[in-house]
């Protein structure tokens, strides 16, 4: 194996991000920034990975890092796909496409000016604020997801507007791909219909798939955890390939994708099994953006990217929040969402170098974007990390005030269950102790791996398996009364017992037979139920009846 | 279309079939690969780049994460006898008939390795399906095939040390496996303190599993040892209880993905057959599907499991498996197996996986256990108006003191010689067998008896002993347990007295016992 081989170069980004991550974890430093860190650290420090598209290293492992990281992307954008019912999209199609829309022209603007006004050119003071208009969609998912708030109003409302940016940038690649191609800025601003066009067509495809093509096959794909995980990500791809051959972005297909599948049963379920593939690849992604930097080409320039920086960090978070606060949300939820979008984005970085390649920009106008998102990334996750440190701080000193959004939070239902029984394993003995807890008027939670099995129960029920540690979150296992598994199967009841009993759940646990029941007894399970020592004992009472033997 | 989105609609296709058919994935995953690679347009498939490596050593490292120790115990010595019997029998047939078509030894001796190694995942699929699991021959199966995999990770470190013969550090490979060694127990060691604290941050597990991947590849790397023996490491540095469970759930979505692509590419990179990789893998077909169940089966009765247990143990190891894909493919990297010996091991194991699916039945079972009986069960005193007893474990011995107490003249039938053998020492009547078989039902003069009661789990076995038993009002009283309402169903419209529910009831019982649920009484009590 050669020192620049795949393997080498992916071991050597794995093993410093997570022992970065490991040693830096406990200062409460945002994974995103550890994994960036390790990228600079590797790269521009020391040298000890080379990913300057083939430049420096090897073309071959260059080519598969940055298709890991594309593909950690589109998985990102389709499990935020994967979140949005369309009852959710209408719910805020209103907030984010005035906010979203008036956010990326009044940013644009003010980072233009404050280029142009710092000595850049017109061009060039043009394609700065632009870059500077858009947020990282990939660090707020991550972000959100990592604190449990991708459901909440203010995380779905800032999706809501990052995927209106990606409409945006779509249009703006659009434009400089033609430019690229063929040198004319008409010719850029012609293919833009088309791209619309291409648009609306995926759109179509989408809803008419989830409205009356792929529910009866994902039911049935939903039954084994393999097929319904291949299926998901063949599904991803197509919309992906598509979208390319429609003149899209292969986030945007991705993202389609995910809606259509958003509207079936198995959503949760596949979205909970993807998440892990997407955080490997989406932390390969980071560590090759932070290897990719150079800051040093960027502080030639550092006036004008200290001014974006502070711009994108303050400026950007307020103009959202006040939109925000125009559509008539509170203050505690617009200033959550502006802080959530206070960085540059990740399409920033291709919007100049595509601009770079077209000789729009120079070198150092390109460099200068580098250092913003560097900055704005890294100060943004952590603000957001300390969101009510810093927000009651700017409440305190009076500076939302003048959002003027109103002071009463939204009323939110809370959907998260407590002192609930959770049972696990819809076999004939599963169904009846569900049965027979409802019927006593617990509140229960059903889980399984077959959502045919979790049909026509008279309890909230949950598609899943319990060996991911996902599945507990979202059944707030750490809240349960009792849990309970009917499972036979042996591994994953023991795995669930030994959570229970780190969370402190009481727990009962179904034994197949006296092996599994002593073992489960020797890792201190309190609740065995041996179903063969039972089935005896039956058994015998049954000779009584039958004047086996006397009674 | 571009490859990523070939792969993943023809992986999509070949799971949908897979699951559909209820055939095992991989087999049907190397077809698709197969029948993308001769569509016209499509260009071969490479199998040996970086990324289906990349997914190779996720492959191993998944492999090794799922041999837990603690799954051994108990089986071990016989889990020993039986794999290393299978291994060399099948490992010396197959370089025999290999060798015989022509073929070089070491090509020869690498053919034979790869048809000694069954399927882990097919293997564990059928166990679980059946609930033998838990069962003796489910976990001696397990702990074959636990060794099996030991044993293919082995050769394919022999087969990878002949590319790196020219490591300039001769002394390294002894290096690189202390380090391994000394991986492996600081892992154990510190692993279910200090990885178990993450559970609750999956997305850092992920990164954790993979930096012990990385690290042990590394290792192997730097000291000359076939990367593969470093992934394999890793899987098992990890394995142990709760670390193994925890770290599975997150693998196995990347196990998924990775395991997609390299199949479906596998099959993309066979070529079509000609007549005479067709008759060497024809030839190779005969001795995992004939040899497998015969070694297996001898070593397994001689080493204590019944007649029966014996067969099906054969039977769901009469396969090759996914090492003998990755050795096909490891040993075509390195020129010691060409396209042919490639091919014609890749059609055995995509064949014999299919065909464990079809054959590995109760139904075949029997027909072999049947066939194979060469005596006739012990002979017991004349009996008549007694009671038949099938099956008596550890949980019916409860109902075995009471049937002794209440001086009910009994015949019990065990498949464990050592429970007969201390029935006999305490005068009760008792035959070596299983509780299902015809003969062992003549010879217990069943057809006599007063009640046959059947602690038997089995569905399959209960139906086949009251096709025999029930049904007749002059039979004897037949009593079977049932787990679920249309079991009870089925059994009860062949004459059974069903004793049902007993999970329900044993569940019942410890809620009650809780005070989550009230008993029977009080909730009939006004």
């Amino acid at each position: 194996m050669p020192p620049d081989n795949l393997l080498h170069t992916l071991g050597l980004m794995v093993v410093v991000a997570t022992a970065l991550v490991v040693l830096l974890g406990r200062f409460r430093l945002p994974e995103i920034v550890i994994c960036i860190v390790s990228g600079l650290v590797l790269g521009p420090a020391l040298g000890l990975i080379s990913l300057d598209d083939g430049k420096g290293g090897d073309v071959a492992v260059d080519a598969a890092i940055e298709a890991i990281s594309h593909l950690g992307i589109v998985l990102l954008l389709f499990l935020v796909g994967l979140e949005l019912s369309f009852d959710r999209i209408r719910d805020l199609g209103k907030v984010t496409i005035v906010a979203g829309s008036l956010q990326v022209l009044l940013v644009w603007l003010g980072g233009a000016a404050i280029a142009g006004a710092m000595g850049f050119g017109a061009t060039e003071a043009i394609v700065l604020g632009f870059a500077t208009a858009f947020s990282s969609t990939v660090v707020v998912v991550r972000l959100l997801g990592e604190r449990g708030q991708l459901s909440s109003l203010h995380g779905r409302i800032a999706v809501g507007i990052l995927l209106v940016q990606d409409l945006a940038v779509i249009l703006g690649l659009t434009v400089l791909h033609g430019l690229g191609e063929s040198g004319s800025l008409i010719e850029g601003v012609r293919a833009m219909p088309m791209a619309l066009l291409g648009l609306g067509l995926l759109l179509a495809a989408a809803i008419v798939a989830a409205r009356h093509l792929l529910d009866r096959p994902f039911s049935w794909a939903a039954r084994n955890p393999q097929t319904l995980v291949v299926w998901g990500l063949a599904w991803c791809l197509l919309f992906v390939f598509l979208a390319e051959h429609l003149g899209l972005s292969s986030e945007i297909g991705a993202f389609l994708a995910g809606v259509s599948l958003a509207q079936l049963p198995c959503a949760g379920d596949l979205e909970r099994r993807l998440h892990p593939l997407m955080n490997f690849f989406i932390a390969v992604f980071f560590v090759a953006l932070g290897a990719k930097m150079d800051p040093a080409a960027a502080l030639s320039a550092w006036p004008v990217a200290v001014a974006l920086s502070v711009f994108v960090l303050i400026a950007k978070p307020a103009i959202v929040a006040w939109l925000v606060a125009r559509c008539g949300y509170s203050v505690e939820t617009c200033g959550r969402t502006g802080l959530l979008l206070g960085q540059v984005s990740e399409f920033s970085f291709i919007l100049v170098a595509l601009a770079a390649g077209a000789k729009l920009i120079s070198e150092e106008a390109s460099g200068v974007i580098g250092l913003v998102g560097l900055v704005t990334i890294v100060i943004s996750a952590v603000a957001i990390l300390h969101e009510k440190q810093v927000l009651g701080r700017l409440g305190d000193a009076g500076l939302l005030r003048w959002v003027g959004a109103r002071r009463e939070p939204e009323s939110i239902p809370s959907s998260e269950a407590r002192g609930h029984v959770i049972v696990v394993g819809m076999t004939g003995m599963g169904r009846r102790i569900v049965e027979a807890l409802v019927a006593d008027g617990q509140r229960v939670l059903a889980i399984d791996t077959d959502p045919a099995k979790l049909r026509g129960l008279p309890c909230r029920t949950l598609h899943g398996t319990i060996d991911d540690r996902n599945v507990l979150k979202t059944a707030n296992l750490a809240g349960a009364s009792l849990a309970i598994t009917a499972l036979r199967i042996e591994d994953v009841n023991r795995l669930f017992a030994y959570r229970c009993r780190v969370e402190g759940v009481p727990c009962i646990v179904h034994a197949a037979g006296r092996t599994e029941a002593i073992d489960l007894e020797r890792q201190g399970v309190e609740h065995i139920v041996d179903s063969r020592m039972q089935g005896n004992l039956r058994l015998i009472a049954s000779l009584a009846e039958q004047d086996v033997v006397s009674p | 279309m571009n490859d990523a989105t070939l792969l993943a609609v023809g992986a999509a296709a070949g799971v949908a079939v897979a699951q559909w058919t209820r055939l095992p994935t991989i087999p049907i995953l190397v077809l698709v690969g197969l029948l993308i690679s001769w569509a016209p347009g499509i260009d071969s498939i490479a199998v040996d780049g970086d990324v289906p490596r990349l997914a190779l050593a996720y492959l191993v490292f998944a492999a090794g994460l799922e041999l837990e120790p603690a799954r051994l115990v108990g089986s071990l010595g016989t889990a020993l006898r039986v794999g290393i019997a299978q291994f060399v029998v099948v490992g010396a047939l197959g370089t025999l008939v290999a060798a015989g078509f022509g073929i070089d030894a070491a090509a020869a001796a690498a053919i034979g390795v790869g048809l000694a190694g069954s399927s882990t995942i097919v293997g564990v699929r059928l166990l679980i399906e059946r609930g033998q699991l838990a069962e003796t021959s489910g976990r001696v199966v397990l702990g074959v095939l636990l060794l099996q995999d030991l044993l293919m990770v082995l050769a394919l470190a022999t087969i990878g040390s002949i590319a790196t013969a020219s490591t300039p550090f001769r002394a390294a490979p002894l290096v690189g496996g202390g380090l391994l060694i000394v991986v492996y127990l600081l892992l154990r060691r510190i692993g279910p303190r200090w990885i178990a604290a993450y559970d609750d941050r999956p997305s850092n597990m992920i990164l954790i599993a993979s930096t012990v991947l990385f690290i042990c590849t590394g290792v192997a790397f730097y000291t000359g040892l076939p990367l593969l023996v470093g992934a394999f490491a890793a899987g098992v540095s990890l394995s142990a209880f709760p670390i193994g469970g925890m770290i599975r759930a997150p693998i196995a979505s990347i196990g998924v993905f990775v395991s997609a692509i390299f199949f479906v590419a596998l099959g993309g990179s066979i070529e079509v057959p000609s007549p005479r990789d067709v008759l060497l893998a024809g030839a190779l077909l005969c001795v995992v599907v004939m040899a497998t169940p015969l070694a297996v089966g001898v070593a397994a009765l001689r080493s204590g499991l019944s007649r029966r247990e014996s067969i099906e143990a054969g039977l769901l190891l009469a396969q090759c498996g996914e090492f003998t894909l990755v050795l096909a493919v490891l040993g075509r990297a390195i020129g010691v197996l060409d396209q042919t010996a490639f091919s014609a091991l890749s059609l055995v194991t995509v064949i014999s996986m299919m065909a464990t699916s079809l054959l590995a039945t109760d139904r075949t079972a029997w027909w072999l256990t049947g066939r194979l009986s060469r005596r006739r069960p012990e002979a017991i005193p004349p009996l008549k108006n007694h009671v038949v007893l099938l099956g008596c474990g550890r949980n019916s011995e409860m109902l075995l003191e009471l049937l002794v107490v209440a001086k009910v003249p009994l015949v019990v039938v065990d498949r464990d010689p050592s429970v007969v053998e201390r029935l006999r020492d305490r005068g009760i009547e008792s035959i070596c067998g299983e509780g299902s078989d015809p003969s062992i039902l003549e010879a217990t003069r069943a057809v006599r008896a007063t009640a046959v009661i059947s602690t038997m789990r089995r569905l399959a076995d209960n139906l086949r002993l009251l096709r025999r038993l029930g049904g007749d009002d002059e039979g004897p009283l037949v009593i079977v347990r049932a787990f679920f309402d249309a079991d009870t169903q089925r059994l009860s419209r062949l004459g059974a007295e069903v004793v049902s529910e007993a999970e329900v009831g044993a569940a019942e019982t410890v809620l009650v016992a809780r005070g989550v649920l009230k008993s029977r009484a009080e909730r009939q009590s006004p």
